[in-house]
């Protein structure tokens, strides 16, 4: 694994590049692209047109901020939006500074550190050509061992997380009870709730990033599935479903460390009353450091 | 009031024991059901980078095996008021799923039962517990 680049962010003015677009940048920048005017090659063409010489193709100069942006902003930032405003032609052959700054570092719930950044391409006269800004978002450092702090604060634990409104229909339960060989009827089965539980549903979806941690990952489900029931979940019912995440915690285990997650989803019907209450814990298993990996 | 063939039955009585032998088309259609598409249900090679030996069955499948083993048993008119499950073990898709239970109480005066179940693979290991709280008649 390559060590991320750590990233400052503190907000500071990047280190100029500069350089002497040449026709043969143009060409391949044409070739690449399929973006053949003559403008960009062709003296006479680019003339007739009313320029002094062949001008340089905005985007790449766009794509040349695009690079940079990898080293001002180190290895572990994704790019979301890059935007940049050609304000004047540049003639081929004549030297292009590029450069800017970061202007902001917003840390966000999860850990996350939204990076806004001010770019420009300046001419040997010092006018700016392109102005540009970007959006990007910087990962949290990895750190010695699982970001419990990081996964609290995205899945809000204690608060609510999330509330879903699911329609149940006659369908529904039927292709439920047939799954697991049931008969159908009004009442859906004892653990229909399950399929009315929006983090298995992929509606609510917080804690993604935890597939994404640099330690393999070992194993991992349902522990455990517990619901109580004021009256049955029924055929025609509306029911509003609300998330509350109670705890997250580690826990070590034979085959690394165990990361628990448990959550609590209450259920009510369209007019509000409780129907029932459903807890599921479940658990991820990593491993977290050398030792593990040699068991 | 309790059914007769529970009262008759009584506390620590074994309720006849169902097998299950899933299929891959069974996970699937639990899974579209139940809206649990998580790949360690149908994609083998999936399953094995999470750690586990083969595509497994979703814990909840097993619960549902345990509850309807007892609604069945209760008959009809009986509704569940509490259900939980831990799950101990994994199950290998394909792999026979015992599944079996027994009266731990019955309260006559809120007529309600209550159920112990669990399910065991061929080895005999136990691979889900599960506790209800069945009640007899008419729900709100």
């Amino acid at each position: 694994m390559t060590t991320a680049v750590s990233v400052s962010h503190t907000p500071r003015d990047f280190e100029e590049f500069t350089v002497e677009p040449s026709t043969e940048h143009l060409l391949r920048w044409a070739a690449a692209t399929e973006d053949f005017s003559p403008i960009h090659f062709d003296a006479q063409v680019a003339k007739a047109r009313g320029f002094d010489h062949p001008v340089v193709h905005g985007p790449w100069k766009a794509a040349v901020l695009r690079r940079l942006l990898g080293t001002w902003l180190g290895s572990n930032v994704t790019v979301h939006t890059l935007t940049a405003r050609y304000l004047r032609p540049d003639p081929v052959g004549r030297q292009l500074r590029f450069g800017g700054s970061l202007v902001s570092a917003t840390p966000l719930p999860d850990g996350a550190t939204e990076l806004r950044c001010a770019l420009w391409v300046r001419d040997e006269s010092g006018r700016v050509s392109v102005d540009g800004d970007c959006i990007a978002m910087s990962a949290p450092e990895a750190g010695e061992g699982l970001p419990l702090d990081r996964l609290r604060a995205a899945v809000k634990l204690g608060e609510d997380a999330g509330s879903f409104t699911y329609r149940v229909d006659v369908n529904d339960v039927a292709a439920f009870a047939k799954a697991i060989g049931a008969s159908p009827g009004a009442d859906a089965p004892a653990t229909f709730f399950a399929a009315l539980d929006p983090v298995e549903r992929r509606d609510l979806d917080l804690d993604g990033f935890l597939h994404q941690l640099p330690f393999p990952m070992t194993g991992g489900g349902n522990a455990f599935n517990e619901v109580v029931y004021e009256r049955p979940i029924r055929v025609g019912d509306v029911i509003t479903v609300t998330t509350r995440y109670t705890e997250v915690y580690e826990k070590k285990g034979s085959r690394g460390t165990l990361l628990f997650r448990v959550r609590v989803n209450e259920m009510r019907d369209s007019t509000g009353t409780l129907v029932a209450t459903s807890r599921c814990g479940h658990v991820l298993s990593y491993r977290v450091d050398a030792a593990e990996g040699q068991k | 009031m309790i059914p007769e063939h529970i009262a008759a039955a009584g506390v620590g009585f074994e309720l006849p024991a169902r097998v299950h032998v899933t299929t891959a088309a069974q996970l699937v259609r639990y899974a579209g059901a139940a809206q649990d598409f998580s790949g360690i249900h149908f994609d083998v090679d999936y399953a094995r980078r999470r750690g586990f030996d083969g595509v497994i069955v979703h814990g909840l499948l097993k619960a549902a095996f345990l509850a309807e083993l007892g609604q069945d048993w209760a008959g009809a008119g009986a509704w569940y008021r509490s259900f939980g499950a831990r799950y101990t073990g994994t199950d290998l898709v394909g792999a026979p799923i015992v599944c079996r239970g027994r009266i731990a109480s019955i309260d006559p005066a809120d007529r309600q039962v209550g159920l112990e179940l669990w399910t065991e693979n061929a080895d005999g290991r136990t691979t889900t517990t599960a506790t209800g709280i069945i009640e007899m008649g008419e729900s709100a």
